[in-house]
């Protein structure tokens, strides 16, 4: 790059007058200015996850409950399936549900706030009866499980979240493997968990659900 | 005033420090500085908005494209074509403004591909270090002015002339939308190719050896020619030269101070004749002339020297008539090859939140921003599918990538509206835009010839399993005969997201299912048969409640 | 100060200079902002609602709604003449266009065939409708259809060109700029829009005939179709039709109940001279049409109410059961709101009925 201080300049150092220096130094101040605001921007905005660009509107009620968490928010309308379209959402899956007659899925996502491509998917399975519950339940645990107190039962493996609480069959599924995730996802089973009634297994967003627990 | 016998300076003279202070308060010393930051930012908006940064997006969507907002030729061709002047593009007036008093500042202060052609040349000539152009005389300097020169006017009539018929193609050479251009599809990759573990993994870009080649050509060009683009073939140059014409600050030159020595030649870079009459259309500001001169006849001041000035090119007028009539001529020939009416390509798919094909090609600048930010890749440098006319603008290529379903960042970083921005509820209909219906790029179809539950007797059903949709626009059904179901697409639910096509295990440059233009919502406002594309019958008029309709 | 010395009014006139033109950028720059991005118009103008092409006639109300006449090849003007004479004894055809009128017909040019075939309406049908309409004092006569294949050679083949050309009326070719969307909705006060099926105000119309006429004669052949069942008066207003018709095909029903709704014709003529009983629309057996259809003779049918001819034809020439044809139901549906609220004269209730009330005229030429 041209350096600023060539050995020899044409124009003798006193040809430089005021004016140009003024001028300079004005062009040089705001130069650092529009610098400075940039870097600021940089700085100061936080990112937002990738495509929302504003959060997908939903209808009230149609949405996972809010975990408090500063990084994750419900970041897309539920979805529901019946016995009839499961296969739609968890394809060769179905069949385990199915065997156990499910009686309806309720899928929703948590995004983090500034990470693109990083979320927490909530399948919630209401099975119908508890027995149906205990028995998927007791299908998709692993051999050594590594216990949590949530629900009725539950227990992490890596960093997803499994539990289950009446009639109602919970997975939390982070998409990545960062502890950090496996901290939210049971923070956001626990919350689900408060959520869930023994009277209904509507799932999250259903009336008959209780808000939180004093 | 005392003087040091040795270096003449005063006897007296200020500390090393302050001298320094006072060099770098040269008006080329902070030219130098401006051109450096001005190219270190344009590099890091591009570096900072390619797919893996995307959360920066937001917050970097007023800097990103404000080159390209501040481009008075985008801006300028762009209200030709459409008869207004889309949101941020009024910032060109800042540039505009100051031209009209000051010269083409932009040329050298601010344009990027400016500074990289400046700086190409200084390698060129400081390896030539040594030889004083100047000995030869001002007749042999290579910033002699040139009659090549005002072939840069001849291609901004002839743009003009091309938008005054509706079509837009300033993109191709102007120097902004060519360098953002270069930076996204040859640039980028090419170092993240060099640097596979620092920088994340290059992309694709259809066609990137020839905007490469182009880039390198314009470079290189400046090695026997300086500032060859920037002087010959610039049309943004050659309007600003034209808006000089009134300038009221120019360089002035002394006449009795002046010897003819030439050596204002030495680092010209406008090729504007400061050693005679001064071309104001021709120079650059770049006050390498004022710096060079011994004798100080140099300045730049608000009067005109006495000898005189020229204040408009050297134009032929045969030139320019014939230059105006390939213009004029241009946009027939284009739109008379059928490629963007009646014999469309199906491959002509573009990205979500695009204006029908007529409406795009009259705003698309060909900056290809939006292929950056793609978070897929899908999004490449068109060809040929839409005729003469498409050559760089955004066409989607679904064996590279797919458009994601939540994602909309290329309708935010498009500067001229092309592509318009849009909401998630928007792309996909949710909300209260259920009624609307989503954004369908085109269609999925399945070929049955090609698909291997039809054809080959295999169980496949990748294209189901994979479709975004919710409800999925693919479902299986047994047909009989067959021994595994077959696809098929439902057309009242397929976006054409393209995602079937990426994951089809058929992967042949012609996928078992692949997305056409067909059923593509950007066109279905339009009524003749040439610019509608639509499939299925669009809804009744939904404004009218159901129970005041006769009852079925 | 070594230069020469520079008068003030340069000095001004340049700074002047440079200043009107920064304050012109500007100003424009402002005045063409769009701030919000808003789209692009789209492409056709629009044009305003379709008349009532009935509108004006004082037609008596025991007049026969339908006249059928059977009659002989060679006979055709006999057959125009007695048609329109059953409608209106005293009158004829001057009860309907009268001194002054610009009378736009609408024959089926929809095909590249020979007048033999049945595809199109019979040229001396045409011919004779055109000079009745001369005779009943009409100043100008158009002839117009929007065919499916080149314009040129369907009226070339199917006879109806030269019929128009030696008749002296004109023949409005269907150019681009004939064509309007319809917007807005052609009834202001909304009734129509409410009854439609199709969302009309983007689709083009060949407009300027339409716009320029004050009475509207249809003069449609009877004929088989393999997707709306029959092809007759309502199906031929498909040829006023522009942009990417066929996409109507997806809702054949729905799209020919509301031409019936959103045109009122003066008349339309059913020409049954060679009935097209099978492979229709477009036909090409000379062994798929017969005269007169099931009756055995050529037949003309006139009739104000084009659903009646429509249904009366179906059952009568093709033998069929019209109450398997869905868009008579439809356009009969439609058109009763607007008779309803007084908007139209005709739109058979009854139409799946018909008696020997007096409202068929039936004569044998």
């Amino acid at each position: 790059m041209p350096t600023f201080f060539r050995r020899h300049y044409a124009r003798r150092l006193e040809a430089v007058g005021r004016t140009e220096q003024a001028v300079g130094a004005v062009i040089l101040l705001a130069l650092a200015g529009i610098l400075t605001a940039y870097l600021l921007d940089l700085a100061t905005h936080p990112g937002s996850p990738v495509g929302a660009w504003e959060a997908a509107p939903t209808a009230p009620g149609d949405r996972l409950p809010d975990p408090g968490l500063p990084d994750w928010i419900p970041c897309r309308q539920t979805e529901h399936f019946t016995a009839d379209n499961l296969f739609e959402k968890i394809n060769g899956r179905a069949e385990v549900y199915l065997q156990h007659q499910v009686a309806g899925l309720t899928f929703g996502s948590y995004c983090h706030q500034t990470q693109t491509g990083r979320t927490i998917d909530v399948y919630w399975f209401n099975m119908g009866r508890p027995q149906s519950a205990q028995a998927v339940y007791e299908t998709e645990r692993p051999a050594q499980p590594d216990p949590v107190p949530i629900g009725d039962a539950g227990y992490q493996s890596g960093t997803a979240v499994f539990f289950r609480k009446g009639a109602s069959y919970v997975q939390v599924v982070p998409s990545g493997l960062d502890p950090a995730d496996g901290q939210a996802a049971r923070r956001i089973a626990e919350l689900l968990a408060d959520r869930i009634s023994y009277q209904s297994a509507d799932g999250p967003t259903s009336a008959a659900n209780p808000g939180p627990r004093p | 005033m005392m003087r040091d016998a040795q270096t003449g300076l005063p006897a007296d003279r200020p500390p090393r420090l302050l001298h320094a202070c006072r060099n770098a308060l040269r008006v080329t010393s902070v030219r130098i500085v401006v051109q450096t930051v001005t190219l270190g930012l344009l590099v890091s908006f591009v570096l900072l908005t390619t797919s893996s940064s995307l959360d920066r997006l937001p917050a970097l969507r007023h800097w990103v494209g404000k080159l390209l907002e501040v481009d008075p030729l985008a801006a300028l061709a762009t209200t030709i074509t459409t008869h207004r002047l889309y949101k941020a593009l009024i910032w060109s007036l800042v540039i505009l403004i100051p031209t009209l008093f000051l010269g083409r500042f932009f040329c050298n202060w601010i344009c990027p591909l400016g500074t990289l052609n400046q700086f190409v040349g200084w390698l060129s000539s400081s390896a030539r270090a040594g030889q004083r152009p100047s000995v030869e005389g001002p007749s042999a300097s290579p910033n002699r002015y040139r009659r090549s020169q005002a072939t840069k006017y001849y291609v901004l009539i002839a743009l003009v002339a091309a938008a005054l018929v509706g079509t837009l193609q300033t993109g191709l050479l102007d120097p902004i939308c060519l360098i953002y251009r270069s930076l996204t599809a040859a640039v980028l990759p090419v170092a993240q190719m060099s640097a596979p573990n620092l920088l994340e993994d290059p992309r694709l870009h259809q066609g990137a050896w020839l905007i490469g080649f182009l880039l390198l050509a314009l470079l290189a060009a400046n090695l026997f020619y300086p500032r060859f683009f920037c002087r010959v073939l610039c049309p943004l140059g050659a309007l600003l030269g034209l808006l000089s014409r009134l300038a009221w600050w120019r360089i002035q030159r002394d006449p009795t101070r002046c010897t003819g020595c030439g050596l204002c030649l030495a680092h010209c870079e406008g090729a504007c004749d400061p050693h005679t009459r001064l071309r104001r259309a021709e120079c650059l500001v770049c006050f390498n002339c004022i710096e060079d001169c011994p004798e100080g006849a140099l300045r730049f001041g608000c009067l005109p020297s006495r000898q005189g000035e020229r204040a408009g090119p050297d134009l032929s007028r045969r030139q320019l008539v014939l230059a105006g009539l390939a213009g004029l001529v241009f946009y027939p020939l284009a739109r008379g090859s059928g490629r963007v009416t009646r014999d469309f390509s199906s491959r002509l798919i573009r990205p979500p939140g695009a204006l029908e094909e007529l409406e795009f090609l009259r705003r698309c600048i060909k900056c290809d921003q939006c292929i950056r930010v793609c978070p897929t890749n899908v999004i490449q440098p068109g060809w040929f599918e839409a005729g003469l006319e498409g050559l760089w603008t955004p066409v989607l290529n679904f064996r590279i990538g797919h458009c994601q379903l939540n994602c909309t960042a290329c309708g935010q970083v498009c500067p001229t509206g092309a592509i318009r921005p849009i909401t998630v509820a928007q792309k996909l209909g949710l909300g209260e835009m259920t009624e609307a219906g989503p954004i369908r790029l085109g269609t999925a179809h399945v070929d049955p010839g090609r698909c291997l539950p039809y054809s080959a007797g295999i169980a496949c059903q990748v294209c189901e399993e994979v479709c975004p949709t919710s409800p999925k626009a693919i479902r299986v059904e047994t047909l009989p005969g067959r021994q595994f179901p077959v696809p098929r697409v439902d057309l009242s639910l397929c976006i054409g997201c393209g995602l079937c096509e990426r994951e089809c295990p058929v992967a042949g440059d012609r996928r078992a299912i692949y997305v056409t233009a067909d059923g593509e919502t950007r066109s279905q406002r339009y009524s003749q048969a040439d610019r509608n594309r639509s499939v299925r019958l669009p809804a009744p008029p939904r404004s009218i409640p159901k129970q005041d309709r006769l009852p079925e | 100060m070594t230069d020469r010395p520079i008068t003030r009014r340069e000095c001004l006139a340049r700074g002047a200079g440079a200043a009107v033109a920064a304050g012109l950028a500007a100003a424009g720059g402002f005045l063409l902002h769009d701030r919000e991005g808003r789209d692009p118009a789209t492409d056709l103008p629009s044009a305003g609602g379709l008349r009532d092409f009935f509108a004006g006639i004082d037609f008596p109300a025991g007049s026969p709604r339908i006249a059928v006449v059977v009659g002989h090849e060679q006979r055709i003007r006999q057959m125009v003449q007695a048609a329109l004479a059953a409608l209106d004894p005293e009158l004829g055809l001057k009860r309907f266009v009268g001194r002054g009128d610009v009378v736009l017909i609408k024959p089926n040019v929809g095909f590249d065939r020979p007048p033999h075939l049945g595809a199109t309406t019979h040229p001396e049908v045409l011919r004779w409708v055109i000079r009745l309409c001369r005779e009943a004092g009409a100043s100008r006569v158009m002839v117009t259809d929007n065919p499916i294949e080149s314009p040129q050679a369907c009226f070339a083949k199917s006879g109806i060109g030269p019929v128009v050309q030696a008749e002296g009326a004109e023949l409005v070719l269907p150019a681009s700029g004939r064509f309007r969307v319809l917007a807005p909705w052609p009834d202001p006060a909304g009734q129509q829009a409410t009854a439609a099926s199709i969302d009309w105000q983007r689709w083009p119309l060949l407009w300027e005939p339409l716009d320029q006429a004050t009475r509207l004669i249809g003069l449609a052949p009877v004929k088989d179709h393999n997707l709306a069942g029959g092809s007759m008066a309502l199906k031929n207003w498909y040829g006023f039709l522009g942009g990417r018709r066929s996409q109507l095909h997806q809702a054949i029903h729905e799209a020919i109940s509301d031409l019936a709704l959103l045109l009122s014709p003066t008349l339309v003529i059913a020409d049954a001279t060679r009935v097209m009983m099978r492979s229709g629309p477009t036909g090409g057996r000379l062994s798929d049409v017969s005269p007169g259809g099931k009756l055995g003779r050529p037949v003309l049918v006139a009739s104000v109410d084009p659903v009646a001819c429509d249904s009366w034809c179906y059952q009568n020439l093709l033998d069929r059961d019209p109450a398997g044809l869905p868009y008579l139901e439809l356009a009969a549906r439609k058109i009763q709101s607007q008779i309803r609220a007084g908007r139209r004269r005709f739109g058979q209730s009854d139409w799946r009925v018909y008696g020997s009330e007096g409202r068929i005229a039936t004569i044998s030429v």
